[in-house]
């Protein structure tokens, strides 16, 4: 059942490659669509942060299909696009992903993939048309597209790597904080020589995708890698962990790495070392924050706004170690519903827990549960000016904002939350001018 | 914004300015009302001859477009480029009181949280989110529901349905849903056949939407001849800013001005119909609907340069102020010379440097004058479309400047890129979404996406970014040293229209 959406924010299944694909390096993906599909998603994410590669930023190819085609079918002009775009773009493979016009059109889009591949072109195909799923369905299209056609192209002999993970369920742009997490997860896990293959984002390429049947582990930290990880899991035998949030601060966090050790063989005295070491510089300097807490009054009513993936850790921390009302928590990635009741009963302290992509509902929850804060995206700005409550981007799309490597995952990142947080109240504070600083 | 928009009766009324001068342009092909009752606009290929494709020297540019017969060419390689669906968007998003449906699946919809950024996070849209089953079965259904979700939702004084290709293709019947719904809901409900295949020509959607918006809020029947004292002001793709320096201009000119489409209501569209005369910001986007005005309502639409540039925008406000009988020449000749006395303290900097230029046939035009004042030396001009209005102005360019390279495109970074590695300009001075490309090539980019160009206060905005370009290129040159390589070295070297193809019929 796909109901119309007010105030929409997320993409397509073409979209959600689209995404995968430019935060790769040496992945060039070629759009068979009419045109304007990859513009749209280039304008989805309002400052273009996400654009990690060459093929996120140097204009995607595509066959741009016009009246013509859409008649006579679209196939030649596919042909004659790949044949040119490898002689423009340079790329360790090349993937043709398709919009709804080629796929109503009926388009053979493989047999075209193949006479490219018979020419020793590295190219492959996934159906990805935006009536067949949204943008997290497009994630695992493309995934299991890439992950299912390389071995075809590529020979690799496998070969587990005892302390090799592949984080699964990242989609690049759905959630601001999608570089930054991966990185601070890498990091964390680097601390405990346990190696990441993040997939999306700095340092992945082709041989990181070619090793992806090498690791011990899949970890996925959203609801949307499940059915790879369950691929992986019957073609090459790795096992899985399904976290499906990214944990915020030192309780979850520790909670996190403790599952993952038991699925990795490491040194348990590095473990902790790393962990008490962690926590001790987290604690000192939340520690400090105590002042301003109370002087200022930290303590509000919230209501979240994001993907499962960060807004699940997000409340988590700010009800079990800031001390705040949760009051709505509203998830907008359509999590499938089998793994709806999971989410709530991580989430049990929020008083309502909602699911829902459509902007105008969650207009409406906020003006009716009338929260003091809001961590959501730039779509709930209005309703926060209404409501007169501070605004923190928390989730896509994040137009007030251009974020690079930040994240609020982790150890550092509760201590980044918490900057964030205090200076929108603070700072709200001292341009209504209530507060007297010398009231000693 | 506040728009100056007034009934009341502005100094002398003089009528007989409607004369026939003001139709001199070249060609000049009128836009029957035979048209604007059709179904939708025709697309601009057909309309205007325009053409999206083509790389070489302007003269012989003008040479194809004179012989009256603009061959069209296609592409054997290209790279995204904007819909009309795209450009609709851009221009009704702004529109005031309205709600935006787009009839597709998600994706058509996943621009509008940019646009709604771009616009104080007002606007009011929907998404009817066609599945596979919709894309068989057909959708009528999800139209109707959503647009009542709509009505119930938002209370919108006008409704927008914007169509994709998965409904252009399933050839679904938008129109009796809208019919039905606009009677019973006793609310205008337009529908913009947007369809991303039709036409190559990504701003055909501004035609698009502007037909549809005047076909239904301005029935030929209701003409009235009721004259007031204000002109149109039709604007399509102008920023807030832009605007506001034209009002701050035909203000102090105590000239009444209503502006539609963009930022409009329906009262500005309803009664433009009782204006003076119309007049564009930019021609080459206001066209259809001055035209629609004057060939429906006697309204008549006098063409002017843009006002971009001081010698622009001087006649632009000559036109306008001779039309309506005011006396302008002390209020130009004063910000005349502050502003050329502003250029002529800054123009040693600019002294040789080499430029490029990217933009919409108009203001590239207007721009290769004012930068080439400025003392810098255009060593190419990129536009998206050309078409047969563009003649008079081509010819007259070339008899000024001499010939130049031009590519005809939209997006198609590649042909940039190789144009730009091999005329290795200083200064990148465009509209567009791939400044990180250019830059990353070593190329100081100007992108005036966020400069207002328009009227005198455009030429110090100007002037004002080259200096601070040309002044500090740190950044500049450090993203060209970690920027990874653009296009493969064997595209680099050949020629920029390779992929350029006539198109066979």
């Amino acid at each position: 059942m796909a109901d119309e959406i007010l105030l929409s924010r997320n993409g397509c299944a073409l979209h959600g490659a689209l995404k995968v694909l430019g935060a790769v390096n040496g992945f060039q993906p070629i759009v068979h669509s009419s045109a304007g599909c990859s513009i749209q998603n280039k304008l989805a994410s309002v400052h273009y942060t996400d654009n990690a590669f060459n093929a996120g930023w140097l204009e995607t190819p595509a066959t741009n299909l016009t009246e013509k085609q859409v008649v006579f079918g679209g196939t030649a002009r596919l042909r004659e696009q790949i044949k040119n775009t490898v002689k423009i773009h340079e790329a360790d493979l090349y993937v043709v992903v398709t919009g709804c016009v080629p796929e109503l059109v009926g388009d053979d889009v493989p047999a075209m993939v193949k006479e490219a591949q018979d020419q020793a072109f590295p190219v492959i195909s996934a159906s990805t048309p935006g009536f067949k799923g949204d943008v997290y369905k497009g994630y695992e299209i493309i995934l299991k597209s890439i992950i299912g056609q390389l071995p075809q192209l590529f020979y690799h002999e496998s070969n587990k790597k005892a302390t090799l993970i592949n984080i699964l369920g990242v989609i690049p742009g759905q959630d601001p904080f999608w570089e930054g997490s991966l990185y601070e997860l890498s990091r964390l896990l680097d601390l405990l020589n346990i190696q990441t293959n993040t997939l999306v984002g700095f340092g992945q390429d082709f041989n990181t995708w070619k090793t992806i049947p090498d690791a011990a582990l899949n970890l996925i930290v959203s609801p949307w890698g499940f059915s790879i990880a369950k691929y992986l899991e019957e073609t090459y035998q790795t096992p899985y962990l399904n976290t499906g949030w990214f944990p915020v601060g030192t309780d979850d966090t520790a909670g996190l790495i403790n599952e993952i050790v038991q699925h990795i063989t490491v040194d348990q005295d590095v473990v902790q070392k790393v962990l008490v070491q962690q926590k001790k510089l987290a604690d000192y300097h939340i520690v400090k924050t105590g002042e301003a807490y109370f002087k200022f009054n930290f303590q509000k009513k919230i209501a979240l706004i994001g993907i499962s993936s960060s807004v699940i850790g997000i409340a988590r921390f700010l009800y079990h170690s800031f001390g705040q009302i949760i009051s709505t928590v509203i998830i907008t990635d359509n999590p499938p519903e089998e793994l709806r009741a999971g989410i709530s009963d991580v989430l049990t302290f929020s008083e309502r827990i909602v699911f829902t992509e459509d902007g105008k509902k969650i207009q409406d929850i906020l003006l009716e549960d009338k929260p003091e804060f809001i961590l959501g995206s730039s779509l709930e700005r209005n309703t926060a000016n209404e409501l007169q409550a501070p605004l923190l981007e928390i989730s896509s799309p994040s137009a007030e904002h251009i974020i690079l490597n930040k994240t609020y995952f982790g150890y550092n990142g509760a201590l980044q939350l918490i900057e964030d947080f205090a200076s929108l109240l603070i700072g709200r504070k001292i341009t209504q001018n209530n507060t007297s600083y010398l009231n000693i | 914004m506040i728009r100056f928009f007034s009934h009341r009766k502005v100094l002398l009324s003089n009528l007989k300015v409607f004369s026939i001068k003001y139709f001199k342009t070249g060609i000049f092909k009128r836009i029957k009302m035979a048209t604007i009752k059709s179904r939708t606009a025709q697309i601009r290929e057909k309309r205007l001859q325009a053409t999206g494709a083509f790389y070489g020297s302007l003269l012989s540019l003008l040479n194809e477009i004179r012989s009256g017969d603009i061959p069209q060419r296609i592409r054997t390689f290209s790279q995204d480029t904007a819909s009309d669906l795209l450009y609709a968007l851009q221009l009704l998003n702004t529109f005031q009181q309205a709600a935006i449906v787009i009839h597709g699946p998600k994706g058509c919809a996943a621009a509008q949280p940019y646009f709604n950024a771009g616009y104080s996070n007002e606007i009011k849209w929907a998404v009817t989110n066609l599945n596979e089953r919709d894309s068989i079965m057909g959708s009528d259904r999800k139209l109707r529901d959503t647009i009542l979700n709509v009505f119930k939702s938002f209370a919108p004084a006008i409704i927008f349905v914007f169509t994709t290709p998965v409904v252009a293709i399933n050839n679904d019947d938008v129109e009796s849903v809208v019919e039905e719904l606009q009677d019973q809901l006793n609310i205008k409900i337009i529908p913009i056949y947007t369809d991303a295949f039709k036409s190559r020509i990504g701003i055909t959607g501004y035609d698009l939407a502007v037909h549809a918006l005047l076909k239904s809020l301005l029935p030929v029947a209701d003409i009235d001849n009721l004259q007031q004292d204000f002109i149109n002001l039709i604007s399509i793709s102008e920023s807030q800013d832009d605007l506001t320096e034209l009002q701050r201009i035909l203000s102090a000119l105590k000239i009444a001005v209503n502006i539609f489409p963009k930022y409009a209501s329906v009262g500005n569209v309803i009664h433009s119909k009782h204006a003076k005369f119309s007049i564009a910001v930019n021609h080459d986007e206001a066209f259809y609907a001055g035209d629609v005005l004057q060939s429906g309502f006697n309204v008549p639409y006098h063409t002017v340069p843009i006002p971009v540039g001081i010698a622009q925008t001087a006649a632009w406000i000559k036109e306008i102020s001779s039309s309506v009988g005011v006396e302008a020449n002390d209020f130009i000749a004063k910000e005349k010379s502050s502003v050329q006395e502003f250029i002529e303290n800054k123009k040693y900097r600019f002294q040789q440097k080499k430029i490029f230029i990217n933009h919409s046939p108009s203001y590239a035009f207007a721009l290769l004058e004012i930068v080439t004042e400025l003392g810098f030396q255009v060593v190419g001009v990129k536009v998206p479309y050309i078409d047969m209005h563009h003649t008079e102005k081509l010819a007259a360019l070339i008899e000024k400047y001499g010939d130049l390279h031009i590519i005809v495109g939209e997006g198609q970074l590649f042909e940039e890129i190789n144009l730009l590695k091999k005329n290795k300009p200083d200064i990148y001075l465009g509209h567009t979404i791939n400044s990180l490309a250019i830059a990353g090539i070593g190329i100081s980019v100007v992108d005036v996406q966020s400069v207002s160009l328009l009227g005198f206060k455009g030429v110090y905005h100007l002037v004002t970014k080259l200096e601070k370009v040309i002044e500090n290129t740190s950044f500049l040159k450090y993203l060209s040293q970690h920027k990874p390589e653009t296009y493969l070295d064997n595209w680099l070297k050949k020629s920029a229209n390779w992929h350029i193809k006539l198109e066979v019929k």
